[in-house]
């Protein structure tokens, strides 16, 4: 297909734009669990007992791991210009993701359930803020990772352009990255 | 080749070497077909100047709204309650509109608040940064484009949707925001505290979070082409000041403006899903009913997240007014600009500093003095900075072969005014002073004496400057001088006495100030400050003439009318596609006038590009 190639300064260049947006996603983060630190200081009682059961997240934790390494996989086949491996490992990235979603899914409806609503308490309204906004994240995540899968497929990755597939890496590291900090700081302590 | 204006650059060829094909690979990586269809060109375009243009024209729409709301600020404080001549008859009983075509208070609480948001958000951000940073950088740093003209593109239709959010909010039943450009919870998050804290307060939301959105997006990619596409030899050394002022704007850009958009986010999450992030608990209505689910929030929160990055705004507001000054004064005074190094060091130290003085928005909040006294540290010491800018463009000017051209004649204004913004910032920074003119017409004095008198006289220099490159013709000079005298002498006969009327003790937001007995006294100067701010509001008339008749009509623009060093204007006027058809090769700063290179030329001034005389 499309014989598109850049430079290597070019795919630095992408990456640099990309870096820069994950510093401002980090700030972006940061206030909420700016936030959450807040309610947890000012409100001790909120968190005994533990408001929410780990068993979910944990899955989520296992579900996450696997699709970073299912999307490091598709950087480096992608870099190496497999395209057809690259275009699978993204495909399975983009399947854990909505895994992901759909556990993440399945929690709420166990927590509005059991009557769990944000406007229950300041730790509930932490919890799906935050949540909801890493879950937004992955949603976009998806539909890039399935857009990128179709180009891997027709072969548009070789060895002088990946670049597309190196930005999305580190935008998914991002968000396992901000996903083991809703871990810790909602679930584990 | 020689040089299309005729002066006789002479012949260049430019030496290629290794390392410098690296840098120009890069720099010519994002030529982009120059054909396109007027879809492409004008609707996505992938060149910089053409999002630009879009920025320039919105802005300019967005900025005759906000200035209509202003006059009608100003009609109710110095007539109150008289019926607004007009438009009070056109739009009885709709908008801010009684039904004797009055001010109603919450039309004037909805004037006051969306002023300021459109002022702000939508009109000095974006053109400041959206304007004149797209369409310079990639000409001053010698690159064909943005790093990412795509993004580019669509941080401008994300902007433009994010001030039509805004805008329809008047349409709304309930109208649009009254809680302040700082929607201040609580007052803006109890949707029945005002009828402005209903749907209109959850439009301001969600216009704040694109227009946000879109200012981060600009910001990475003006940060990327500053740091990535500089052409061959263009060091950071040897960036024009606009460019330095544009970079360190852009690290405000993305990594405050996130800020905000989580604050919004919260408070948005408060009024549409019942968290109670910035409510406290046992809040009760007018009648008596129990506001806010859990309770437990903070209001104090919302202050902190909001100036976390609103006190930067204002430096995104200010840095690159400086940036073009700084341009400006060194062109025009025919003279090295003085210290560029300690200028490039003092907008790094405001840059700095400026993230860690938000505190003192809220001396009054009843923050812990200890804390107070910190921010009042921080703050006193940004004086240092801009002290040093003030005085290296002073030692700019010193002993000068001083040019009053128009741009001059705003940039000096932009100096002046800044100046007494400036001091009158110092005494907002004492945490005592601070208590007592807090929220008085003594800080909306100071800030429009920035914000008006400096930036926007700076960007009023900066379109007359670069208004040759962008459309090939010259900016008539006589209406340009009326523009300038009468904006300067109307601007101070509206904002200063706004000190005295804030020493006297006038809060803002007040709509009628006649109501309190000790404010009378002080009237008559709220009816001299609407005269000058209509007669400001008119002269904006000269300068919409100026601009139509020029486009038409301007004398034509040789490729440097100015005679200045910078790339821009190497090239013709207007403004290529691509800007440049040979990547240029850089051999020296922006500021080298009068210098002995140019002297063996024959000239005061040498390109930035020119190879060096022998």
């Amino acid at each position: 297909m499309s014989a598109k190639t850049e430079t290597p300064q070019r795919a630095e260049l992408v990456a640099f734009g990309m870096w820069l947006f994950l510093a401002s996603e980090a700030m972006f983060f940061t206030a909420f669990f700016a936030m959450t630190i807040i309610m947890r200081v000012a409100h001790p009682e909120l968190l005994a007992p533990r408001p929410l059961g780990l068993g979910l997240a944990l899955v989520n934790t296992a579900v996450m791991a696997l699709s970073v390494w299912t999307m490091v996989g598709a950087v480096k086949k992608a870099r190496l210009g497999e395209s057809a491996v690259a275009a699978r490992n993204l495909s399975w990235t983009a399947v854990l993701g909505l895994l992901f979603l759909g556990v993440k899914a399945a929690e709420y409806a166990g927590e509005i359930h059991g009557g769990k609503l944000p406007s229950t308490n300041l730790f509930f309204g932490c919890y799906y803020t935050l949540t909801g906004f890493e879950g937004l994240h992955v949603l976009i995540g998806v539909g890039v990772l399935a857009v990128l899968a179709w180009r891997a497929k027709r072969g548009d990755f070789h060895p002088n352009f990946h670049s597309p597939v190196d930005v999305m890496g580190l935008y998914w590291g991002l968000l396992a990255l901000v996903w083991v900090f809703i871990l810790a700081i909602f679930y584990i302590f | 080749m020689t040089s299309p204006n005729g002066r006789g650059f002479g012949t260049r060829t430019i030496p290629s070497s290794t390392s410098r094909d690296k840098e120009k690979r890069l720099s010519e990586t994002t030529l982009s077909p120059s054909s396109q269809g007027f879809f492409r060109r004008f609707f996505w375009p992938s060149d910089h100047k053409v999002v630009a243009y879009q920025y320039f024209v919105t802005v300019a729409l967005f900025m005759a709204l906000g200035g209509f709301l202003a006059m009608l600020i100003r009609w109710q404080l110095a007539y109150p309650g008289a019926p607004v001549p007009l438009f009070g008859a056109l739009m009885q009983n709709h908008f801010f509109f009684d039904g004797a075509g009055r001010i109603s208070p919450q039309g004037y609480l909805q004037l006051t608040t969306m002023h300021g948001t459109i002022m702000i958000f939508l009109v000095m951000i974006p053109l400041l940064t959206g304007g004149f940073g797209n369409y310079l950088i990639p000409l001053q740093v010698g690159a064909r484009d943005m790093a990412f003209p795509f993004l580019n593109a669509l941080a401008y239709w994300i902007y433009l949707a994010g001030g039509l959010v805004l805008f329809a909010s008047f349409f709304l039943a309930q109208g649009a925001s009254e809680a302040g450009w700082t929607a201040y919870a609580p007052l803006s998050e109890v949707s029945t505290a005002t009828p402005g804290s209903g749907s209109g307060q959850v439009f301001w939301l969600i216009g704040i979070f694109l227009a946000g959105f879109s200012s981060s997006l600009s910001g990475m990619n003006f940060l990327a082409t500053i740091a990535k596409m500089r052409a061959p030899g263009m060091t950071w050394g040897r960036l024009p000041m606009t460019t330095w002022s544009q970079l360190v704007t852009a690290f405000f850009q993305v990594l405050a403006t996130p800020v905000l958009a989580a604050a919004v986010s919260l408070m948005f999450m408060d009024k549409v899903f019942g968290t109670s992030f910035f409510l406290p608990t046992g809040l009760h209505d007018s009648d008596d009913q129990l506001i806010g689910g859990g309770g437990g929030g903070h209001p104090l929160l919302w202050q902190h997240l909001f100036w976390f990055y609103s006190h930067p705004a204002v430096y995104i507001l200010v840095l690159p007014a400086m940036g073009i000054a700084s341009d400006l004064i060194s062109t025009f005074a025919r003279k090295p600009l003085f210290g560029y190094k300690a200028m490039v060091a003092a907008m790094t130290a405001i840059m700095g500093l400026g993230f860690v003085v938000w505190g003192h928005h809220m001396f009054v909040s009843g923050m812990s003095p200890a804390m107070a006294t910190g921010f009042a540290m921080t703050t006193l010491l940004i004086a240092v900075p801009s002290g040093v800018k003030v005085f290296n463009w002073l030692g700019t000017l010193w002993r000068a072969n001083i040019h009053l051209t128009l741009p001059m004649l705003y940039a000096l204004a932009f100096v002046s005014m800044f100046i007494v913004g400036g001091l009158s910032g110092i005494f907002m920074a004492a945490t005592p002073v601070d208590v007592y003119i807090h929220d008085t017409y003594y800080v909306i004095a100071h800030f429009h004496y920035v914000v008006f008198g400096g930036s926007l006289f700076a960007s009023f220099g900066a379109i007359h400057y670069w208004f040759p490159k962008m459309t090939g013709r010259m900016m008539n000079n006589k209406l340009g001088l009326a523009h300038w005298a009468i904006s300067l002498l109307a601007f101070n006969g509206t904002f200063f006495p706004m000190h005295l009327l804030g020493e006297g003790g006038e809060m803002r937001r007040l709509a009628t100030s006649t109501e309190y007995q000790y404010l009378q006294p002080l009237q008559h100067w709220n009816v001299f400050i609407t005269h000058s701010a209509f007669l400001l509001g008119a002269a904006q008339f000269i300068f919409l003439i100026n601009l139509i008749y020029s486009l038409q009509k301007g004398e034509k623009a040789p490729a440097n009318p100015w005679g200045a060093n910078g790339l821009e204007w190497t090239i013709p006027s207007p403004a290529p596609a691509h800007n440049f058809e040979k990547i240029p090769r850089v051999y020296r700063g922006p500021y080298e006038y009068s210098g002995p290179e140019a002297a063996k030329l024959g000239r005061d001034w040498i390109a930035q590009d020119e190879e060096p005389p022998r």
